[in-house]
């Protein structure tokens, strides 16, 4: 497979770009002969299939061209997206021209460094939370979105897009229900054993050294079970199971929680790290290869509120979605809900006057202090349609690289690293604690 | 059930700079060093940092 290092790809385009006298800048401002958007999608196994679907909607957008790791992702890409060109290396895909903007959907750990290639290639970016696999890598991608000032950055963090969402905070911020007290983020999302480790081959489509791009490259292991990819035996950490080892993801924390954490931080409206963290967690009820907790309690100690993440992956019942897997959320959650649904995912905001609660990506409800239900804000999450979160925010990104602005851009890539600081933070605090039994 | 592994983890308590974002304090080195030493990028995905 033909691979161009860093060196090479620097060179021909931002570098090369520079000397020729075309910035970065000027090259973004080109779009397609019938100013259509010409966007470029990269890991799209999963998430990234929502961006596809999410894209199409929007009119005068093109999808040209679709970039995976997985040879097998990419012919099933190119065979569902007529036109497009495929690529497995994403630093020879950032060297066409023809390409406007690029959403990216690959694992975490290659978020910042494809982000900042993104944006040295002269294109629009969209980059899936978290920001990054550090908080030294989302301090560049900021400091490169600052620098490619032209370029339209939007993060990943959808709910930022939520109609009701932006409503509730708007009213919280003039002070409508009086002082935020505290913050909850809530991730009730349930996982199952990955199992015990196991050797195994990667299959010869997929680049398994591109795959960890700038992660340390390590021996395939994965579970002999895993929730999400069962069919897709022999793929190593590929495909999901790198959420739950350190040298790829980070977790719950990093996968589903930040985007309680990030809506939270946004009700406290606090735009900087919290000054104190500090975690206490686990991986219980189950011994399996896996190296990151199920359970796990932060606490962002801000001045003026608390920032509180609860994460909880154990089933109650040995199913993801299994019906006694309700038993023991929070009942606050489920007030919201109209639809038979349990939600396990949201934010709990505790104002002087009332409280605020975030059942899904789109939606808040208001309880007076009796808990006396007092208005909802947007609709449900059950209301709406929501293709993987809250519909708009591809069409709030597309919205403002044709205006040539990111004044309204809905989920600033500040904003996003603020909140992915906040869950590396944590993982911090608990990655260098001690194991202690309850009577220690 | 094994009882060393149904023990919790307590998590050292951190403080941080909010302006630098490094952390300060007792745990300081070993925070820092696992917030920037640890991925700079292997050779060849060296992260970018200038621009």
């Amino acid at each position: 497979m033909s691979q161009l290092n860093r060196r090479t790809f620097i060179k021909n385009s931002a570098l090369a770009a520079a000397v020729a006298g075309i910035s970065a800048q000027t090259y973004a401002q080109s779009t397609g002969a019938n100013g259509d958007l010409r966007v470029a999608v990269v890991g799209f196994r999963s998430r990234g299939l929502e961006h596809i679907k999410e894209l199409k909607k929007i009119k005068g957008v093109r999808i040209v061209a679709l970039c995976d790791v997985d040879a097998k992702v990419v012919a099933k890409g190119l065979k569902d997206n007529p036109g497009a060109k495929g690529y497995t290396d994403m630093r020879k895909m950032l060297e066409d021209k023809d390409i406007d903007a690029v959403s990216i959907a690959s694992p975490n750990h290659q978020h910042s460094i494809q982000g900042i290639w993104s944006l040295q290639a002269g294109k629009h970016l969209y980059v899936e939370k978290p920001l990054s696999h550090n908080i030294f890598e989302g301090q560049q991608l900021v400091a490169a979105s600052n620098h490619f000032s032209k370029l339209v950055v939007q993060a990943g963090t959808q709910s930022r897009s939520g109609v009701g969402i932006r409503a509730a905070i708007k009213d919280v911020h003039a002070g409508k229900y009086g002082k935020v007290k505290l913050a909850r983020a809530i991730c009730y999302k349930r996982r199952k054993s990955i199992g015990p480790a196991q050797k195994n081959a990667i299959p010869s489509e997929i680049d398994y050294d591109l795959w960890h791009g700038p992660a340390d490259v390590q021996e395939s292991i994965r579970g002999n079970e895993s929730d999400k990819v069962q069919h897709a035996a022999n793929q190593g950490p590929v495909h999901y199971d790198w959420h739950w080892f350190w040298n790829y993801g980070g977790g719950d924390l990093c996968n589903q929680a930040i985007h309680e954490i990030d809506i939270a931080r946004w009700f406290l409206n606090t735009h900087e790290v919290s000054a104190e963290v500090v975690s206490v967690g686990g991986r219980f009820g189950y011994v399996d290869c896996a190296e990151t907790p199920n359970t796990f309690i932060s606490i962002h100690n801000y001045a003026d509120a608390p920032l509180i993440t609860e994460v909880y992956g154990l089933t109650s019942d040995g199913q993801i979605n299994g019906p006694m897997n309700k038993f023991g959320q929070f009942s606050e959650l489920n007030k919201g809900q109209k639809s038979a649904k349990t939600p396990d995912i949201g934010i709990i905001v505790e104002c002087e006057n009332a409280t605020i609660v975030v059942p899904d990506y789109n939606s808040a409800q208001v309880y007076d202090k009796e808990g006396k239900f007092l208005k909802t804000y947007g609709k449900t999450v059950d209301q709406v349609d929501l293709t993987g979160g809250a519909s708009g925010h591809h069409a709030n990104w597309v919205a403002g690289i044709r205006k040539g602005s990111s004044a309204d851009i809905n989920a600033p890539v500040r904003e996003c690293h603020l909140s992915t600081a906040l869950v590396h933070s944590a993982n911090i605090s608990f990655r260098l604690g001690a194991k202690k039994s309850a009577g220690e | 059930m094994n009882l060393d592994e149904s023990k919790a983890t307590l998590g050292a308590p951190l403080t941080q700079d909010t302006k630098t974002e490094l952390f300060t304090g007792a745990n300081a080195e070993a925070a820092n060093r696992d917030l920037v030493a640890k991925r700079v990028g292997r050779k060849g995905f060296e992260i970018p940092t200038t621009f």
